[in-house]
């Protein structure tokens, strides 16, 4: 009875990526005990498979990448087009398949984006303090002073609408989160012994932040990316839908909305619900995964105490 | 056991346990303690991190978390005690940070209300003035955050009593304090037993402050006493080789110009099933039969002060069982 | 004997925020103190005594640091960057909770290379090996480099870090904060290294606790600090005998009776 629990063998996927057994107690062990954790991860991945195997899922790969096929313009449902097809004649769920690769390159390039500005910023301003502090913050400040949609808005609106510049409006919102949370770790971090003894050594500062204040400042960030990485999809798809996001025949659930709005009043309801639950979904299962990794992160909330 | 004599005691705990479910396994951190605390006495109980001594004195007033399960037998008074708080009728328990005790935005006036349900200001001042707070009219008034770590502690104390306990438990109470205030934190424990025969029992991993004010010492280890009785006897004749070397790898001027005294490897993780005794595997003078059998205790008469014995849970440890 | 560390009216001021407005503190008001070769100085005070920021002063740690620090004949306050680093050879920090003074998420082999990385030419093989040697003379196996610090017990990791404050062979050591941290049983175990050590080595050492126990174990002088001030320096027995300072006499009779 008061065994302790016998190493779980490896998984494949995990011996693939080089990786040993999942220790009893890590983090990740915590996360695969948690079934609702595991469930979005699965979402999530069936949705990393769909974007990358998308030319392969589908017998409409043309179509997906854009190319019209009037003569089949919208047919709801069937055996051979399964989400029916748009105005222009183009299968739906090549579409969302297709939408999944702009979706998923957004969420990643503007999460990473806003994470490497921001936690260059903060720990920046965390470990130095004093007047660099002063001036970073300040410019982040003004970043926080507007509201995130509303400066993603205008960012995207001057830079032109495309994937790229949908990617930099969102980031260019979001980076000051980030930097504001590092910056609070880094102030604690640059107090603890272990910085200080290495100070002590005569380790230079940018070896420092790189080597010891970084990465034991990082776990907040992971949580937080996580779950942004859903609301970037949200975002990104609000950007789309009023036409500052990726220009057709760039495949976007965004635009799929936007374009098959008008068709609901029609009953050709299926091209913007499909995109709609989609984005849902994916949404949803990132703020799932996010919710529990931070859960399984604090000691506290995992559920043993 | 020692200190029962004549008097029933006023608490006496039973084979105690207290197991936690954990996703990592069952960790038993208590491991059937059986303890008489007598009226009117001090009882030190000391041990290293690991041992479970706070773990077991919070369950006697029901404050461990809902993933524990407190098993054995607990009396006050003779009658039988559930373990679920039934004691802090009668307990009050005061802790290592007195700051996390108060709350930042209420006076200690305010708060000390709560606990002594008067709001007479005159019987509040008193409560105050008993801990040796200055000015203790002044100091209902006043935030937590005025008070030195000192005062604080003293503030709890002043809570703690405000229910006329019987029974006052205090986890590592002067730990975060400095010598000079924990001198006289203990002192005021001293002075409000002498006061108001208030038991107390004083859980420390510092057995300089155990020594200070303890009438009797229980010496925990892996979940169990390994050893209890008088303090005298136990700080001059320790019988348990666990507790002998607790005492020779503490920096005191007895030990001045030796090599101090440290225990080779580490204290049983509480996920481990202990087979024989506790200390064995670390203990210098374990022979064969102590890695089968869990050791009784046995009772010693001291060769210093006559009459008295104590008891060590070690087959070395001559005398009857 | 000219002292190894020769500090002269030290000052050290904070810049706290109060009210809104920002003001100087001064922990450390006019300081003196000499540090012989080979010997334990054992710095003792309460909390708020400055005693850690005196540690932080030496080791060029903190700011607004005035008066003279000395360090075999070099004025070392102000020394910055490259005019340091021979200083930084010569002097070495160890934070007696030696958990706390490693970083969490880095391989202990290469946290006690870190010194040899920034000092040294030595490549990766004989950093190496100059690892190796220390392990095995703090009687630590190998394999403990490839762990990580919460892999280790508290007298390992007090090990590893001695391992790394040793590996540019310093000639003065100071050791900031008490093992209150540790059980006893382990802080023997980790106070009979640091005096092999010393004897073995000829090293320097100066020693901050709130523990005058520990103090008296270790220490051949004992300075006693209160508000940033030394109030009394003597040999050890002596003070313990017979303190002068009214506040050393407090001291004492608060840790025995």
């Amino acid at each position: 009875m008061a065994a302790p629990t016998p190493t779980p063998p490896t998984s494949p996927a995990r011996r693939l990526l080089g990786l040993g057994p999942v220790t009893p107690g890590s983090a990740v062990w915590y996360y695969r005990r948690n079934w609702l954790g595991m469930v979005a991860a699965c979402i999530v991945g069936a949705f990393v498979i769909a974007a990358i195997f998308a030319p392969w899922l589908t017998p409409y790969a043309e179509q997906g990448r854009g190319v019209p096929d009037l003569p089949q313009r919208l047919k709801g449902p069937n055996g051979s087009h399964w989400m029916g097809t748009d105005e222009l004649g183009r299968d739906v769920l090549a579409r969302v398949l297709f939408g999944a690769r702009t979706a998923l390159l957004v969420a990643i390039g503007v999460v990473v984006l806003a994470v490497v500005v921001g936690v260059l910023v903060g720990a920046i301003a965390g470990y130095f303090g004093g007047w660099v502090d002063e001036i970073l913050m300040r410019i982040t400040d003004t970043f926080l002073a507007f509201p995130p949609l509303l400066l993603a808005v205008i960012v995207a609106a001057a830079l032109g609408a495309s994937l790229q510049n949908t990617i930099v409006a969102i980031a260019v919102s979001w980076w000051p989160w980030y930097a504001r949370q590092i910056r609070a770790q880094v102030l604690s971090l640059r107090e603890r012994s272990y910085v200080k003894a290495v100070q002590a050594i005569g380790v230079p500062s940018h070896k420092i932040i790189r080597q010891h204040i970084i990465p034991n400042a990082m776990a907040p960030v992971w949580v937080q990316a996580t779950a942004d990485l859903g609301a970037s999809i949200l975002t990104a798809a609000g950007l789309s839908f009023v036409g500052l996001g990726p220009r057709p025949p760039t495949p976007d659930w965004g635009v799929m909305i936007a374009d098959g709005r008008q068709f609901v009043l029609s009953g050709q309801w299926w091209i913007a619900v499909f995109a709609g639950a989609a984005i849902t979904i994916l949404a949803l299962a990132f703020n799932l995964c996010g919710d529990v990794i931070r859960d399984v992160a604090d000691p506290k909330t995992r559920g043993d105490q | 056991m020692g200190g029962a004599g004549m008097t029933p005691p006023l608490v006496k705990v039973e084979d105690l346990h207290v197991t936690f479910q954990t996703p990592l396994g069952v960790v038993r951190a208590v491991r059937g303690i059986s303890l008489d605390i007598a009226e009117g006495e001090i009882l030190g109980v000391v041990g290293e991190s690991g041992c479970g001594k706070s773990v077991a004195f919070r369950s006697l007033v029901g404050l461990t978390p809902p993933s524990a399960l407190v098993e054995g037998s607990l009396f006050f008074e003779g009658k039988t005690m559930r373990f679920d708080g039934e004691l802090r009728a009668e307990a009050s328990m005061i802790y290592q940070n007195p700051g996390a005790a108060l709350n930042p935005v209420f006076t200690i006036g305010q708060q000390l209300e709560l606990v002594a349900g008067t709001n007479d200001r005159a019987e509040l001042a008193e409560l105050l003035d008993q801990v040796g707070l200055p000015e203790p009219d002044r100091s209902l008034d006043a935030y937590p955050h005025e008070f030195s770590g000192g005062m604080r502690q003293r503030a709890v104390i002043a809570f703690a009593l405000a229910q006329s306990p019987k029974l006052l438990i205090a986890d590592e109470p002067t730990t975060a304090l400095d010598v000079t205030t924990q001198a006289q934190i203990l002192d005021l424990l001293l002075e409000i037993r002498d006061r108001t025969a208030l038991t107390v029992v004083l859980v420390s991993h510092d057995l300089e402050v155990i020594r200070r004010v303890c009438d009797r010492i229980a010496v925990l280890y892996a979940g169990n006493v390994v050893e209890v009785g008088a303090a005298s006897a136990i700080l001059q004749e320790p019988q348990h080789p666990y507790t002998r070397a607790l005492l020779a790898s503490t920096p005191r001027p007895e030990n001045l110009g030796r090599k101090l005294a440290s225990i080779p490897g580490m204290v049983p993780d509480g996920r481990e099933p202990i087979v024989g005794c506790s200390f064995a595997p670390r203990c210098p003078q374990a022979v064969d039969e102590c890695r089968v059998e869990g050791p009784e205790h046995r009772s010693v008469e001291s060769s210093i002060t006559p009459g008295v014995s104590h008891t060590a849970a070690c087959v070395l440890v001559g005398g009857s069982p | 004997m000219n002292p190894l560390l020769d500090v002269r009216d030290l000052t050290v001021d904070y810049r706290v925020r109060e009210a809104g407005r920002r003001k100087l503190v001064r922990v450390i008001d006019g300081l003196d103190l000499e540090v012989f070769p080979g010997e334990v100085l054992g710095v003792v005070g309460e909390s708020g005594s400055g005693k850690s920021t005196l540690a932080g002063a030496i080791l060029g740690l903190v700011e607004r640091v005035g008066g003279s620090i000395r360090f075999d004949g070099t004025e070392v306050i102000g020394l910055r960057g490259k005019a340091r680093k021979p200083i930084q050879r010569q002097m070495q920090l160890v934070f007696q909770n030696p958990l706390l003074s490693l970083s969490p998420r880095r391989q202990v082999g290469w946290q006690i290379e870190e010194p040899l990385r920034v000092h040294t030419d030595l490549d990766a093989t004989a950093r190496r090996a100059r690892v190796d040697e220390l392990l095995a003379s703090l009687e630590l196996s190998a394999a403990v480099r490839e762990r990580f610090p919460h892999e280790l017990s508290g007298g390992q990791a007090q090990r590893v870090v001695l391992a790394r404050a040793l590996s540019l062979e310093p000639s003065l050591i100071v050791f900031d904060e008490p093992t209150s941290a540790l059980d006893v049983s382990v802080q023997a175990g980790v106070l009979n290294l640091l005096q092999q050590i010393r004897t073995d080595q000829a090293l320097t050492y100066v020693f901050i606790t709130h523990d005058l126990g520990v103090a008296q174990h270790l220490a051949d002088r004992i300075a006693v600090m209160r508000s940033g001030e030394i109030v009394e320096i003597r040999a050890t027995n002596d003070l313990f005998v017979n303190p002068e300072h009214p506040y050393t006499q407090a001291l004492l009779a608060a840790s025995r009776r």
